[in-house]
């Protein structure tokens, strides 16, 4: 017995050492393919860590502490500033705001581009030109397009006082502050959403269109059992990624009324960048935006929720 | 093997080129920008340059962001570069007033590699300029050329010295005037060269100014009007001599009455139902003939003069008065020019070259007739140019005239929360044109919120 494994363990020696070799260079082989992973992933990381996480740590700092002019936090406040701004009015007037901006600009916008993108469908002379115009708004920068509605809504001079015969103070007055500036914004939201869609529509199989006619379905039969239905994944991202983006959307806002008259504009992302670069108090604007990251993550997940009982997939 | 070896070449030439877009300008940029400064008085509007102290034409370069939307800097700053072969200013407009304080502020904390040698800023950042600081007085140079001032008007002076030091060089200095449409005033028989000199007078004239459509008087809710006025009636809106002796530690502009009465002065306007709100619009309405009058800068007026044109006959008047007894004088807006405290001295230096050309006759008188602005130099007015130029278009001398009545101490206040102050102010005046406000709690109010501010910012900024 003894010299059967001995002679074995003669015999399986330099297999071992053969395999000992083989495991080695599988190894390196393996550390290599990590190596060669963490090499590719590296650059993106720096960055997301550089602007993304980076930055939400920091912001989690500054948002207890208090900072001097220089903006460098000077003494530790605990929560302070985030119970001054839930007790405070400002705050939640911004949060309504905020609200209603994306109550007047998610919605028509979704809706408009619904449309658009079902009219755009069916083919029709001057369809190409239609999908061309009803699609570059997407290009243009927001900044651009805001320079030109406020050119076209200025009270006194503008374009579309006169030509309706109108005197409203659009972006001026409180009550239409808002509206003007989601006009702006739909300008843009309808553009994006419309290519989403019309490319969502397309991937639908004209069979079912076809056994909806040979039914005798009409226009709106077909639009609701169909149409929304098959593009309804899309409508649900679209209404995130519209929420999540006019939420921060504060461009137009800082160009055409920065926030006013009276706070009638002042949605949250607007606020926390006057605290931060207007007033240079950059601990509430912290602690705002920590809010707001809450708000949006909640909104995320009600939505996520959501998506489980709504929308169909194929 | 070998795809392998690339594969990693790839990834780390990747992530090397990411690195170096991230990590901003090397000596490549800085190379590309001395050698387009190098070839000509052409401005160059674009890029960030930062340039080194000693460069290859032998002159120190030095850039200058500025908030003027004009390319009268730019030349300026050409025939400055052409008068002489020891400095190089290179200008760059960088937005407006705000942007431009953001984009340095940021440069500074970031290290001050790519912050500018000067900076213009408005009148409402000095004090954040001075606390922050950002800033090397220029004073510094001052005393170290023995360079004499005594040419700058004595108000602009004493407006940016701060206890005794002199921060900023003045260069393009405004006030708010009275724009009026002569022809309405002749459609509503009043007479077209005697316009309102008091708030009083100012709703008299709007209430007979008013027709349908067109409003008497649009008055802009701004609190440096505000300001204006309080320093008009001889009021203090901060403690301290207006935050001028030491720090302020609280608002005083209830406490002191003067705010009640700007407040009840402008309420009395709001009453007369003359008045239409246009908010920063106020100058495109009164161009737009939706108003008779509208207070407004000086700096406009060309503005104003070009873009009505023949449309209708424009007048333009001295602020009016709150109370018709006082009038200690309409100080200064506008901006002014810093040298950033970057800690290169030599760059300093050849920045105040810049500085004191900016404010030679010749140059103020150019600007002043180019925009508005009044000319800081008492000597500029001694110049035939602009004593021919008078002739031609009188709506410049207006601002000239206040300025030159003003007492030289009036000047207004200095605090370092005064941007944040200035909106709550707007906040209540607005919540008083509303009527929701009676202008006693709208002042009471705006003055505890601006006291808070203060005492917050002063907690957190120890005095060193």
């Amino acid at each position: 017995m003894e010299t059967v494994k001995q002679q074995n363990a003669v015999l399986a020696a330099p297999r071992c050492k053969a395999g000992a070799w083989r495991g080695a260079a599988q190894l390196l082989r393996r550390v290599e393919k990590r190596l060669l992973a963490v090499a590719f992933i590296l650059p993106a990381l720096y960055l997301l860590w550089q602007f993304s996480y980076g930055a939400f740590f920091q912001t989690l700092y500054s948002s207890v502490h208090l900072t001097n002019i220089q903006g460098i936090a000077v003494e530790f406040c605990g929560l302070d500033l985030y119970r001054t701004l839930l007790a405070g009015e400002e705050f939640w007037n911004s949060c309504l705001v905020s609200v209603e901006f994306v109550l007047l600009t998610v919605l028509p916008s979704l809706a408009s581009a619904l449309a658009l993108a079902a009219l755009c469908r069916k083919r029709m002379p001057g369809g190409k030109v239609a999908n061309v115009l009803f699609s570059t708004p997407v290009a243009v920068s927001s900044t651009c397009v805001t320079m030109v509605f406020m050119t076209m809504l200025e009270p006194s001079m503008g374009l579309v006082n006169q030509m309706l015969g109108l005197n409203w103070k659009w972006y001026l007055d409180g009550g239409l502050a808002l509206v003007s500036v989601a006009m702006v914004v739909n300008w843009n939201l309808i553009a994006m959403d419309f290519i989403f869609l019309s490319s969502a529509l397309r991937a639908v199989p004209a069979s079912y269109y076809e056994s909806a006619s040979l039914d005798g379905a009409d226009g709106w039969k077909v639009f609701w059992n169909i149409t929304f239905p098959s593009v309804s994944p899309t409508v649900f991202f679209l209404t995130v990624v519209n929420i999540l983006q006019t939420f921060q959307a504060f461009g137009p806002i800082n160009i055409m009324t920065g926030g006013g008259p009276s706070g009638a504009t002042d949605v949250l992302s607007y606020s926390i960048y006057r605290d931060a670069f207007v007033n240079y108090q950059f601990s509430p604007a912290a602690a705002k935006s920590v809010l707001l990251f809450i708000i949006l993550l909640g909104v995320t997940v009600l939505q996520m929720r959501g998506e489980k009982r709504r929308v169909f997939y194929q | 093997m070998k795809k392998r070896i690339l594969a990693f070449l790839a990834a780390a030439v990747c992530a090397a080129g990411m690195l170096a877009g991230c990590g901003g300008q090397d000596a490549n940029s800085s190379g590309a920008s001395s050698e387009g400064a190098a070839s000509g008085a052409s401005q160059t509007t674009g890029g960030s340059g930062t340039g080194s102290a000693a460069s290859e034409d032998g002159r120190v370069h030095v850039t200058f962001w500025h908030a003027m939307n004009t390319d009268l800097i730019p030349e300026i700053a050409g025939k400055f570069n052409e008068s002489q072969d020891e400095v190089y200013v290179e200008a760059l407009y960088q937005g407006a007033y705000g942007d431009v304080l953001n984009n340095f502020r940021m440069a500074m904390a970031a290290g001050g590699q790519d912050a500018p040698d000067i900076v213009q800023v408005y009148e409402g950042g000095s004090a954040f300029m001075i606390e922050s600081g950002y800033a090397t007085p220029v004073q510094t140079y001052i005393d170290e050329e023995n360079y004499d001032l005594s040419d700058i008007l004595p108000l602009i002076r004493n407006y940016y010295t701060y206890n005794g030091t002199m921060y900023s060089m003045p260069f393009n200095s405004s006030n708010a005037v009275l724009y009026y449409n002569k022809d309405m005033f002749r459609a509503a028989g009043l007479d077209p060269e005697a316009p309102p000199t008091t708030f009083e007078e100012l709703g008299e004239y709007a209430k007979q100014l008013k027709t349908d459509g067109v409003a008497g008087v649009a008055l802009p809710i701004d609190t440096s009007l505000f300001e204006f006025n309080m320093v008009n009636i001889g009021k203090e809106i901060v403690d301290n001599g207006n935050g001028r002796n030491a720090r302020a530690t609280k608002a005083v502009f209830s406490d002191n009455g003067g705010g009640l009465e700007v407040f009840q002065a402008y309420n009395g306007l709001y009453l007369t139902g003359a008045t239409e709100d246009f908010g920063s619009d106020s100058l495109q309405a009164f161009m737009g003939q939706k108003t008779a009058m509208t207070i407004s800068s000086s700096s406009l007026v060309s503005t104003v003069a070009n873009t009505v044109g023949e449309n209708f006959e424009v007048g333009v008047a001295q602020m009016p008065r709150t109370n018709p007894d006082v009038n200690c004088g309409i100080p200064v807006g506008g901006g002014t020019l810093w040298l950033a405290n970057k800690g290169e001295p030599e760059k300093e230096r050849a920045a105040f070259q810049f500085l004191k050309f900016m404010i030679e006759p010749e140059t103020q008188a150019e600007w002043h007739m180019a925009t508005g602005y009044y000319a800081i130099s008492q000597k500029a007015y001694e110049l035939e140019s602009v004593k021919e130029f008078y002739e031609e278009n009188p709506l410049f001398e207006v601002a000239v005239e206040q300025i030159m009545n003003s007492n030289t101490d009036a000047v207004g206040p200095v605090y370092a929360v005064n941007m944040e102050a200035r909106s709550k102010i707007q906040d209540h005046w607005r919540a008083m044109m509303e009527q929701t406000e009676t202008p006693e709690e709208a002042i009471r109010a705006a003055q505890d919120e601006v006291t808070a501010l203060i005492e917050q910012y002063n907690a957190t900024n120890p005095l060193p």
